[in-house]
């Protein structure tokens, strides 16, 4: 039976966050009749329903489920819900197969995908594998995790275009046919084991990249990764299928496709002329930072291994800015990072900041809520932070929903940003990641990202002064 | 009490750092022990067996036993020389090489063919230069080819698995090289490239439906080429039954199989030979494994046949360990041409395969033989050098 999510099949969508909202949409508009439903109490869900109903699609409490179950042809899972959830139980229980949103938009997609995962630095690369195929002239969409679900930037992409889709190690749990053109995998360190019984089943789960991909597929991966470096074909795993390009800051050359020597972005083609060629030089990149040079050339592998030439590219990497307000870095203080997350105007987005600092996290939250709920974000708080500091209109609702985390308030960014100063401790973060819009004291979330940023630079001047 | 936190801390099992060992498994590695090994002996075993089957014509010609065996180990001097060359540089330069090699080597195929400037011996025009240091362009053109392809099917990569826009192409060489040789006459070892050509093909990916079709293409040409023929029928017909006509058209296999025979478990003793007086013809180039086998009995064939297969397992371990398309298709190509060149060989000498006149590699007397050869190993390890520890 094979799955054409148009007219004739019934589709449940699990989870409204953006995921499940955009594939209702997607799936509506090709014909299929879509039922939604999610485990959030009724009361924070009425305006997704309203937004869902007015695509089309019906939405069912979790309780009704067992009743539609058996007449469904598929279920799609957005990236927030477990698989252990009873919502999803309740669906497999009747046979029905449960795919991934990024499986849905692979089998949707006509355009060739590049997918990028890992445990940091994801983001990053996906926006920089966009920018260096569009700069060589190629239409490209770029979507997934964080930003746009991917189901919405694969409609209407012709074969010859490409999809540049970050998927998380959560989305590639419930992938089936999800076969990339090129896969990669920044890194795979400690992380998300939570979710996660032991290292192994996380770093399986992100492995699950690769698993369809043919040999005439491609893998970019980190040689300096230990667990990565495992798959390397010498290492006598015949685990990837795929034409394997690897890149290293070390000393491993030889088995690298990719390494650098003097300064320098050195790529060894494996077909053509094999010998080495200089990309650029390591000054040419505007990304500061070890992490940034190691998802620079991944970047770079992915791109090559698509025919773009060198010299393009060499010009793209010059100009590509890295997303601003997006987990920014501002600026490291006597120890403390300051990271500038302030496009992190919901919830989903503040527990992705959350997970993606292993360091002490201070958080700076708040803001005008948007009519989500903040239960979730609360026990994310207490899981994750060792102290917040809440800011504009919505700190009542958020407060009520921590039950252990210290909690400070403040009534301005300046005054936000001194008392997280005070609470971090060297080596922790200070993260502006608020959860909500920022319409009650600032103009935009740029302008809140720069009065934090402002705030931070005038407390070191203070500092030192 | 905080690092004891730390140890039992799972999120700390897994650190970033390379563990000392993974770090030592990537430190270059000396070139390959046994490939080193298998090329020593074989080298060593030619040696003797070359002087030990030539002695008696050696005397015979030049009132010297050791004549062949002199003249021998000056071309191992120079084969060394420029084994020693093609290991040192790097393989990769020859990938912009490629094509000026391989129009040399069909311009000095062509050349061959030429009355007065190609030299012929027995009827057919193969050898170049003055005879006392003559070459065989065909056995040089067999790397170029190697090169050539190598370089091809690197560059068309995935496209080999069209037929109009990758095979027929890296076809169109062999047959170009294939032709120029088989006007010499020289069909054994123009058969030799269409062989070594088809086993870098199927490495590069081409389709086993595309193989088999361009096969289907070749072999009725060939077949009608060898009955057009008159003695290409004959050493067909022999190879049936060499019986038939022991004195003449199967003389050669009778006293091949004569020699072999004679030689039983153990052999006869290393320098005990008779085929070798002047029975067995060719006794120190192509039909050189007969008297081996006659010295040195089953014992000393199948040593030598283990280390063509160690050759041919080393020579595979390095092509799928290789770096680059390039490298794997350098190594693929020089380790099948080396190893079904030796199965050949020793196919004709068992009456296993219609008579062909290609020598054993490494212990056939003959320069150019030996030298290309020597610098197939030398580029299969060239290749080699590239790899880690973890592989070998």
């Amino acid at each position: 039976m094979s799955l054409t999510f148009g007219a004739n099949e019934r589709i449940l969508v699990i989870g409204l966050g953006r995921s499940g909202v955009a594939s209702a949409d997607v799936l509506c508009a090709r014909g299929a009749t879509v039922y939604a439903t999610d485990e959030k109490p009724a009361s924070a869900l009425v305006d997704v329903r309203a937004q869902i109903e007015r695509y089309g699609a019906r939405f069912v409490a979790p309780d009704e489920l067992s009743a539609l179950a058996p007449q469904l042809s598929a279920a799609v899972l957005s990236p927030g819900v477990p698989l252990t959830s009873h919502v999803v139980r309740c669906v497999q229980a009747a046979d029905v197969p449960v795919l991934s949103e990024v499986e849905v938009a692979y089998r949707l997609c006509r355009a060739p995908i590049i997918a990028v995962t890992g445990t940091k630095g994801k983001s990053t690369t996906t926006e920089l594998i966009g920018h260096l195929l569009r700069s060589c002239g190629k239409d490209v969409r770029v979507g997934g995790n964080i930003g746009s679900p991917l189901i919405a930037q694969v409609q209407g992409i012709e074969a010859d275009g490409y999809v540049v889709a970050e998927v998380s190690s959560f989305q590639l749990e419930t992938i089936r046919a999800f076969r990339p053109l090129v896969s990669v995998i920044l890194n795979v360190t400690p992380d998300h084991l939570d979710r996660y019984p032991s290292m192994e089943e996380y770093a399986e789960a992100k492995m699950r990249i690769f698993a369809n991909q043919g040999v005439h597929d491609m893998f970019v991966g980190d040689l300096d990764d230990p667990l990565l470096a495992a798959l390397h074909w010498r290492a006598g795993t015949p685990r990837l299928q795929a034409r394997q390009l690897w890149y290293t800051l070390g000393e491993h050359h030889q088995s690298a496709t990719m390494f650098l020597r003097g300064g320098e972005i050195i790529y060894a083609p494996i077909t053509g002329d094999p010998r080495p060629q200089t990309v650029l030089a390591r000054s040419e990149i505007p990304l500061v930072g070890e992490h940034n040079l190691r998802n620079t050339m991944a970047a770079l592998l992915a791109a090559l291994a698509l025919g773009c030439d060198r010299e393009s590219l060499r010009a793209a990497v010059a100009t590509f800015r890295p997303p601003a307000h997006r987990l920014q870095p501002v600026a490291e203080i006597d120890g403390v990072l300051y990271v500038d997350d302030s496009k992190a105007t919901n919830p989903d987005a503040v527990l992705a900041a959350l997970r993606s600092y292993r360091r002490p996290i201070v958080l700076i939250a708040g803001g005008r809520a948007k009519g989500t709920a903040f239960n979730e974000l609360g026990a994310a708080i207490d899981a994750r932070a060792k102290a917040v500091v809440l800011l504009g209109e919505a700190s009542d609702e958020i407060a009520s929903t921590i039950t252990r985390t210290p909690i400070v308030r403040a009534a301005t960014m300046p005054e936000a940003v001194s008392r997280a100063r005070e609470l971090a401790n060297p080596g922790d973060v200070v993260l502006l990641s608020p959860a909500c819009a920022s319409f009650d004291l600032f103009t935009s979330a740029e302008d809140r990202g720069e009065q934090f940023a402002a705030a931070v630079r005038n407390g070191e001047a203070r500092a030192h002064a | 009490m905080r690092s004891a936190a730390a140890r039992t801390d799972p999120r700390r099992i897994v650190e970033r750092e390379p563990s000392v060992a993974s770090r030592r498994s990537y430190i270059a590695v000396p070139p390959d022990r046994w490939l080193f090994i298998a090329v020593a002996l074989l080298v060593g075993i030619g040696l003797v067996m070359i002087f030990s089957a030539s002695s008696a014509t050696a005397y015979a010609e030049h009132r010297d036993t050791a004549y062949y065996l002199k003249r021998q180990t000056e071309w191992l001097a120079l084969g060394l020389l420029c084994a020693y060359i093609a290991y040192r540089l790097d393989y990769r330069l020859l990938y912009r090489l490629a094509p000026a090699i391989f129009i040399l080597s069909l311009l000095t195929l062509a050349a061959v063919l030429v009355p007065h400037v190609g030299i012929a011996v027995n009827g057919a025009r193969r050898w170049l230069g003055f005879h006392a240091l003559s070459v065989q362009p065909s056995e040089f053109a067999k790397p170029a080819l190697i090169i050539f392809l190598a370089a091809l099917l690197a560059k068309k990569n995935e496209k080999i698995i069209s037929l109009a826009g990758g095979l027929l192409p890296a076809c169109g060489a062999i047959v170009a090289v294939a032709v120029l040789v088989l006007m010499e006459p020289d069909m054994g070892t123009a058969s030799l490239y269409a062989l070594f050509g088809a086993v870098m093909l199927f490495a590069a990916g081409a389709r086993i439906t595309h193989l088999i079709a361009v096969g289907a293409v070749t072999i009725p040409p060939a077949v009608l080429a060898i009955i057009a023929s008159p003695y290409r029928r004959a050493r067909i017909l022999a190879f049936i039954d060499p019986w038939k006509d022991p004195q003449n058209t199967g003389f050669h296999i009778v006293q091949s199989l004569y020699a072999l025979g004679s030689g039983g478990f153990f052999g006869v003793g290393l320098g005990n030979s008779r085929a070798k007086f002047f029975y067995l013809p060719e006794q120190y180039t192509d039909f050189i494994f007969s008297i081996l086998g006659e010295e040195l009995g089953l014992i000393g064939t199948v040593s030598v046949v283990a280390l063509f297969v160690l050759l041919a397992y080393r020579g595979i371990r390095i092509a799928v360990a290789a770096p680059d398309r390039f490298g794997c298709y350098l190594a693929t190509g020089c380790t099948a041409m080396i190893v079904l060149q030796a199965f050949v060989n020793i196919g004709v000498v068992t009456s296993s395969w219609p008579v062909t006149g290609v020598p054993l590699p490494f212990i056939s007397f003959g320069g150019s033989s030996l030298i290309v050869n020597l610098v197939a190993v030398a580029l299969i390890a060239n290749v080699g050098r590239q790899r880690r520890v973890d592989a070998a």
